[in-house]
């Protein structure tokens, strides 16, 4: 396949080189116009996201000129001296640039591998230069199968699956005991930043009840009243008394001293009846007694332990990584075996097509020989009949143009896929046994 | 019949293979939904082949140890196949499988039984009413199965997040809840098919030698497993008792009850089988 991909990501250039060749998206179309009227350009997509800028293009001329072109118009279009941009490109082409394609896709090539807003970045990139008229068959078709690869990437390997921040972490955590989050309680104790992120985690995870205690009602009020307007605050004192009402308790506060001791934590498991109490504590130092979790029933979590975690889980990342590149591999090899041959959908169209009209004017044509006939008859003879001699002349003809489309030709053998040189096909052997018997009856 | 029930013993070997695969490789659909119809397929041909016996014998097919094993693997795979209906737990089948392919497996290598007129004589008029009995026995001790499967994997996780220790298999098994839920609705299907079996298990007995009690050793060891899972029971509903406490005695309780079955074969009294 003939494919160039010029661009940089954050591996080859420093942010400020990214964002100076960043295409902010209303500027997107008139670029891409642009660059398609080069004379070197037959199709162009281009990709910018805070970690790349990448320009996809099915080059009408040799390699080393369209490399030139479309540096240039990198140049051009953002008032660059070449200088400063030449140095951080990459240039892929043909096969590698397929794979690259498949692989920034499905999030192996992104900062934080398996992170999913990629692929919505690729559609935005696809359905712009849809717009802008600068998609052509080529790309169509590449862009198409790197959306179903990512696809298949994430639901065949955990790259995605793996929790990777605290909030997410946490989540991941709360989810391992009590499987579904939507009818259970939160309560943060802390007001700060942290605290309203691990909320806006688990909100986002389901959770619908939040209980805020902070020392100073207003700042817990503030953050109650961020989500839904369905959260509550409490001051610290109320603490031990309302404790048993959370499932999930997370604190993050600047406070030197403890908020929930082991006997806290005990009566609270008594009045909730022993159901799971879940504790993290990200505040250092830290403000929830660590031997509460001897107590059954009770779990609790310190900074360093979902650091843990999120060790284990970015292992688990580059593990499903390896996986998710083989079948970026795998696909990049078919895609482009697929690619070579010729794409035989638009013919069977247009056959399908013709045949149906041909069908339907000899129908027109000849109806008022069949006489009067009811709705029921005429739609049985438009629906089963001529349909089915279109389908029935059709599918020899659609096998034997895919068969010749791996072989890599448009012509079909019309004697073997039609079997005009073998024997009757069935229907007509059927009349013709049925021939001789009615013979012999007759006679 | 063996013939079928071969089938179903490869259906569950190449199902509970695949489903170990799934769960080493997760996320995998594609080897998971092969495991799950080779299961499906398993149950079937596994069912066809109770039938099949009971068809060529004439009688309920549970009065050898080879069908007794046959009928607790079957048991086992529906409850399985109804806890996935519920739960959609993927993990669940890669420990359950295994265990309904041994059961499938010693069925299929143990010897028919050579005898089994003499013992319906020896058990005369109760037959049927003991038949209900052994029914309703192994479709209890399934169900201790499966709540035996939930325990592990409660225990196993439970340790694991109170260590702050996580395992290749961490991120794969169903949540604590899911573990407990599911053990906490094997006890109720189990006790009660139990109580019931007990009961049935007392009236034959009054009806066969005149006595409630026999005093063999099964006897015990059942009353043994009842009290258990009673304790069990008990204190989840006033202790408010859950999680590993009732998962490490579901444990036990499935220990006596694999001894019981054993017991069957070896503890000659009054349960004879062939």
């Amino acid at each position: 396949m003939n494919l160039l991909l010029v661009g940089l990501n954050h591996t080859t250039a420093p942010v400020g080189a990214r964002e100076r060749l960043a295409f902010p998206e209303a500027r997107l179309g008139a670029a891409l116009q642009r660059l398609a009227s080069e004379s070197e350009v037959a199709e162009a997509i281009i990709l910018s996201t805070c970690n790349r800028v990448e320009v996809i293009v099915v080059p009408n001329a040799p390699t080393a000129q369209a490399v030139e072109a479309v540096t240039n118009f990198l140049c051009e279009v953002h008032d660059l001296p070449s200088g400063q941009v030449r140095p951080h490109l990459y240039v892929h082409q043909s096969s590698a640039a397929v794979r690259h394609v498949l692989r920034v896709a499905s999030s192996l090539d992104s900062m934080i591998v398996g992170e999913s807003q990629i692929l919505g970045q690729v559609k935005r990139a696809y359905a712009v230069a849809t717009a802008a008229g600068t998609v052509g068959r080529h790309l169509h078709r590449l862009f198409e199968r790197a959306f179903a690869v990512a696809k298949r990437v994430r639901s065949e390997t955990g790259i995605g699956a793996y929790a990777i921040s605290l909030g997410s972490v946490s989540v991941e955590l709360a989810r391992k005991i009590f499987d579904h989050l939507h009818d259970k309680a939160l309560l943060l104790i802390g007001a700060g930043e942290m605290a309203e992120l691990s909320a806006k985690c688990f909100f986002e995870a389901g959770i619908e009840s939040l209980l805020v205690a902070n020392r100073t009602l207003a700042h817990a009020q503030r953050i109650a009243d961020c989500f839904h307007g369905g959260g509550r605050a409490i001051g610290l004192d109320e603490l031990p008394a309302r404790l048993h009402e959370a499932d999930i308790v997370v604190a993050s506060t600047g406070a030197t001293t403890c908020h929930i001791n082991r006997s806290m934590a005990q009566a609270a498991l008594e009045r909730r009846r022993y159901r799971p109490l879940l504790l993290f504590d990200l505040s250092v130092p830290r403000t929830i007694a660590p031997d509460i979790g001897l107590l059954d029933n009770a779990f609790v979590f310190d900074l360093d332990d979902l650091q843990r975690v999120i060790a284990a889980n970015q292992r688990e990342r580059r593990r499903e990584a390896e996986r998710a590149e083989a079948i970026v591999e795998a696909e990049t090899v078919a895609f482009l075996a697929a690619f070579d041959r010729p794409d035989i959908g638009p013919t069977i169209a247009a056959l399908k097509e013709r045949l149906t009209d041909i069908c339907a004017a000899e129908f027109e044509r000849h109806r008022k020989r069949l006489g009067a006939l009811t709705p029921e008859q005429e739609a049985a003879i438009r629906d089963f009949l001529l349909e089915g001699i279109v389908n029935k002349t059709l599918h020899p003809l659609i096998l034997g143009l895919r068969e010749a489309a791996q072989q890599g030709s448009e012509q079909i053998d019309l004697r073997r896929v039609f079997a005009l040189d073998a024997l009757p096909p069935k229907t007509l052997t059927a009349d013709a046994q049925e021939a001789p018997a009615a013979a012999r009856r007759r006679g | 019949m063996s013939t079928l029930l071969f089938i179903a013993v490869a259906c569950y070997a190449f199902g509970a293979a695949h489903a170990i695969f799934a769960l080493w490789q997760a996320p995998n659909p594609r080897w998971f939904r092969l495991a799950l119809w080779l299961m499906i397929a398993g149950f079937g041909m596994h069912t066809a082949s109770v039938i099949a016996r009971g068809w060529e014998v004439a009688r309920c097919p549970l009065i050898s140890y080879q069908e007794v094993c046959s009928f607790l693997g079957w048991a086992i795979a529906g409850y399985f196949l109804v806890a996935y209906a519920w739960y959609r737990s993927q993990a669940f089948a890669a420990f359950a499988m295994p265990m309904v392919f041994l059961f499938a497996l010693a069925a299929w290598l143990l010897p028919a039984p050579n005898d089994t007129a003499a013992i319906l004589k020896f058990y005369g008029q109760t037959a049927s009413l003991l038949t209900v009995h052994a029914v309703l026995f192994i479709l209890a001790y399934a169900a201790f199965a499966i709540l035996f499967v939930a325990a592990a994997l409660y225990i196993v996780q439970e340790r694991q997040l109170k260590r702050k220790q996580f395992g290749p298999l961490w991120s794969r098994l169903p949540s604590l809840d899911i573990c407990d839920d599911v053990s906490a609705k094997a006890l109720v299907v189990g006790f009660a098919l139990l109580t019931l079996g007990i009961l049935t298990g007392i009236l034959g007995s009054r009806r066969l030698n005149g006595v409630y009690w026999q005093g063999d050793p099964l006897e015990f060891l059942s009353l043994a497993t009842w009290l258990i899972y009673l304790c069990v029971i008990h204190y989840r509903l006033t202790a408010g008792w859950r999680g590993r406490r009732a998962a490490w005695l579901g444990i036990v309780g499935f220990a006596i009850v694999l001894a019981s079955l054993i017991g069957i074969g070896w503890l000659n009294g009054f349960h004879v089988i062939g």
